[in-house]
């Protein structure tokens, strides 16, 4: 009776064991937007090859099919303490770059496999901000704080101090190959107060319009160049002409941390809990993504 | 013994003097071009650039038809930022800063008034306002473009 007893106890026994496995692994396999660190979305791009998001948090990189919401982590070096963005480069599916203060800036050529640096020119490593040209695919622009914005015209192999940048600075910015330019295009700038614009030969910062507060997330439509999206505490807001004049997009998630328009036009923006987001078109819907 | 010590000396120094002068090679505007650029400019550019090339007042801004200012010119401007193709064209024919509330050029264009010469002949005399480190980077990127695709671009329309 006993032995009876005690084989049920064991077989008790051995069925919640099995469950509690079965919970952790499955615990262990999805990784939530808590489990990650400070959980906020640093920086996007994407690759228009592979029609995979780039999404960046501090410390975690993922590619992600935005056909199937699956996400691939991209492991990251050592090097790597926290990221501050990451620019896919168009036209070249296994070339990513990115920016972290420490290591600098970074490209892989292989999607994430093996990573070197690209810091040559460079005052230092403290890279908080990088962006690459609209339609120039080995042209980048980087952000060291107190140094300015620097450019590199042959994908990273070496730097040119281009300017200080405008006031009130913070790291995030956008290129734009709206027309009128001097140059090539337009650079967006983030700062604590509205956006500030100047053609990219970098000859004159101005406040684009009267958008006013800290700027959190920048980007453009390459379909339409003089579409400008920028992100504040009120929301997403969005500009039809280069940065004069503003209008919020109607149910804009909060605290948006990063913006990115594709090559078709899908507005994308991460939020400071790691949260992704994907406006409708031709609605006012917007679709929280890859289910966080 | 003293004779092949002096000669060891100069061709020490020599070689000295043509190393300093390859690294640290200046832009030295072509000064047969100078003072011809400089007169066009007081005659051409002066009435609204400033006769010391100095810019309108509050050029950073817009005035008060909404529209740029004249920027200066000099080393505290941004002409330096431009290749000599960028500035060959705004000075032939024109430009518009494209957020001027007016329709008005920004820029005039002089391709009715100054002959080829005679612009390269005021981009020279600009070149001697510069700092050697702005005459450097302009000529950089005037290598790197020696024809602007996007200008070429707006100005072909």
């Amino acid at each position: 009776m006993k032995l009876v007893q005690f084989r049920k106890l064991l077989r008790g026994y051995k069925a919640v064991n099995l469950l509690i496995s079965i919970l952790f692994l499955y615990s262990s396999s999805v990784v939530s937007a808590a489990d990650l660190a400070d959980g906020k979305v640093v920086s996007l791009s994407h690759n228009p090859a592979s029609s995979d998001l780039i999404v960046a948090y501090p410390q975690a990189l993922y590619q992600l099919d935005t056909q199937t919401q699956q996400r691939v982590s991209v492991a990251l070096p050592a090097t790597v303490e926290r990221i501050t963005a990451v620019v896919a480069q168009a036209g070249n599916p296994g070339v990513i770059y990115l920016a972290a203060p420490g290591a600098g800036v970074l490209r892989s050529t292989d999607g994430g496999k093996n990573w070197e640096p690209r810091n040559e020119g460079l005052p230092g490593k403290a890279v908080t901000g990088l962006i690459g040209h609209a339609n120039q695919p080995d042209t980048l622009y980087a952000v060291i704080s107190d140094a300015g914005i620097f450019r590199s015209e042959n994908a990273g192999g070496d730097w040119q101090l281009m300017d200080g940048g405008p006031e009130n600075m913070t790291d995030i910015m956008v290129h734009s190959d709206m027309p009128g330019s001097m140059q090539t295009g337009w650079v967006f700038a983030a700062t604590r107060t509205g956006v500030a614009r100047s053609m990219d030969c970098f000859c004159l910062w101005r406040e684009a319009g009267a958008l006013v507060g800290e700027i959190t997330g920048l980007t453009y439509n390459p379909k339409q160049p003089a579409h400008i999206y920028a992100a504040t505490v009120e929301g997403v807001f969005r500009s039809q002409d280069g940065g004069e004049n503003w209008a919020l997009v109607e149910g804009s998630p909060p605290e948006v941390t990063a913006l990115f328009v594709t090559i078709s036009g899908q507005l994308y923006a991460g939020t400071r809990s790691g949260e992704l987001f994907k406006k409708a078109h031709q609605t006012k819907r917007w679709q929280q993504f890859d289910g966080f | 013994m003293a004779f092949r010590m002096w000669l060891r000396l100069c061709i020490g120094l020599l070689s000295i003097l043509s190393l300093t002068s390859y690294a640290s090679e200046t832009v030295s505007p072509d000064i047969s071009l100078l003072d011809a650029g400089r007169e066009i400019y007081q005659q051409r550019c002066a009435v609204c650039h400033g006769a010391d090339a100095e810019g309108a007042p509050d050029w950073q801004k817009p005035n008060q038809r909404g529209d740029m200012p004249a920027p200066p010119h000099g080393s505290e401007g941004h002409t330096w930022r431009h290749s000599d193709a960028m500035l060959q064209q705004m000075i032939s024919q024109g430009w518009r800063d494209p957020f001027n509330k007016t329709e008005r050029l920004t820029m005039p264009a002089f391709q009715k008034v100054l002959a080829p010469q005679e612009t390269a002949a005021v981009i020279t005399y600009l070149k001697s306002l510069w700092t050697e480190e702005q005459r450097q980077y302009q000529q950089q990127e005037s290598k790197a473009r020696p024809r602007n695709p996007a200008q070429s671009q707006l100005l072909d329309k």
